[in-house]
């Protein structure tokens, strides 16, 4: 055979054993890669959320990433390709599941201040309603003892009670609702400032009282319905010692009832200022 | 040593068989259907607009190519890229589920927001 026979012949041979390789070169992973994968999928092994929630995945990028070590070339390649896809899978699966843990956190949130929104549209509303009821008084709430109602009575005087015409007209709207409630019980509470003695001050607000139930049962309420206490100058609402705080204390809060009729005594002791 | 070869075998004849074999490349293993299915199964399932878009350009040229290389018979880089496409489209379906979840917290952290102020408005 001739050298350059030979020549050709070795080159054919060459091309032939070369086959696909020669097309597909195959570097591989380097160690450096497969190492920094195996560090990833530690951490995620370690993080208590993506192990539970990405627990398939995981175990699949550890299965390609022992194939990506044992394989050559393309095939050590596309392992550790798997092994990372499988690896960024399982942190999703992790995200997931906190977002659902926070997604359910903040769906009871949101009912919860639902809740409170209709509960506080609901009292504003009936607000709105007693305001109407009993326009004319001063302050109409809502309370633990009962509703609240507030007159003020800066005219008072040791003989007798000046109703103005638009305390008539409180009154008389207090005589139409309780016409319309017969269960609901009336308590009358008067108060005064601080001016005179104690014993003056209780008798005063003690014909207050009288007064006012008077005018109610006048009107047509049950006397058994009415009850009146007398404080003279105690639980006073504001500074005595200003005129204005004195004006504001001089007045009477009537307490209505729920429907069991009961109307339960002042919490707080009397406190003079 | 001396090399020779029997008479029927001539050096031509061989780098014939060698050039073809090397066009051939591959050719000996067969066309990757199962993985090709599976690639255009699963860019098909993908939702656009949600499904995070660099990942899902990416998986689409992975494919283009992969249908070039099967169409040059090489099969082997064809049957990768196949396989690629699929996981990378599993991957991006899961960060597009990620991103709705996301959106469903804000979703639910604007309302919780609104709800607040509404509160604190009624309360005044």
């Amino acid at each position: 055979m001739t050298p350059a026979g030979r020549a050709f012949l070795s080159a054919g041979l060459a091309l032939v054993v070369g086959g696909c390789a020669l097309l597909q070169p195959a570097a591989g992973p380097s160690a450096d890669a497969i190492q920094a994968v195996a560090q990833q999928l530690a951490a995620a092994r370690a993080d208590r959320t993506v192990a539970e929630a990405g627990s398939e995945s995981l175990a699949n990028a550890e299965q390609a990433l022992e194939e990506a070590r044992r394989a050559r070339g393309d095939a050590a390649e596309q392992a550790l390709y798997h092994a990372r896809r499988a690896l960024e899978m399982a942190q999703e699966a992790g995200k997931q599941a906190d977002l659902r843990i926070a997604l359910e956190r903040l769906a009871r949130r949101k009912q919860d201040l639902q809740q409170q929104l209709a509960k506080r549209q609901e009292q504003a509303r009936a607000q709105a309603r007693l305001q109407a009821a009993f326009r004319g008084f001063d302050a109409v709430e809502q309370t633990s003892r009962g509703l609240h109602l507030r007159l003020p009575l800066p005219n008072f005087s040791p003989r007798g009670l000046r109703l103005s015409g638009r305390d008539r007209e409180a009154l008389d709207r207090l005589v139409g609702w309780l016409h319309k409630h017969p269960h609901r019980n009336v308590m009358i509470e008067t108060f005064t400032d601080n001016t005179g003695t104690t014993a003056f001050n209780l008798r005063v607000t003690s014909a207050q009282a009288r007064e006012l139930q008077k005018y109610l049962v006048s009107h047509g309420v049950n006397a058994a319905r009415v009850v009146t206490r007398a404080y003279g100058e105690a639980y006073p609402l504001e500074d005595n010692a200003t005129p204005v705080g004195r004006v504001h204390n001089r007045r009477a809060e009537i307490v209505i009832s729920n429907e069991s009729g009961v109307i339960p005594p002042r919490a707080t002791p009397p406190t003079g200022h | 040593m001396d090399f020779a070869l029997p008479a029927p075998i001539r050096p031509v004849p061989i780098l014939l068989l060698a050039v073809l074999l090397t066009a051939g490349g591959c050719a000996t293993l067969p066309p990757p259907d199962h993985s090709r299915d599976q690639a255009v199964t699963a860019m098909q399932a993908v939702r656009e607009g949600k499904t995070p878009a660099g990942l899902l350009k990416g998986a689409r040229a992975k494919l283009n190519t992969a249908r070039q290389l099967e169409r040059q018979h090489r099969y082997a880089l064809a049957r990768r890229l196949y396989e690629q496409v699929v996981w990378d489209i599993d991957l991006a379906r899961s960060q597009s589920r990620t991103r709705t979840l996301i959106q469903e917290r804000e979703a639910l952290e604007a309302d919780i927001a609104k709800l607040k102020r509404a509160l604190e408005e009624a309360g005044k």
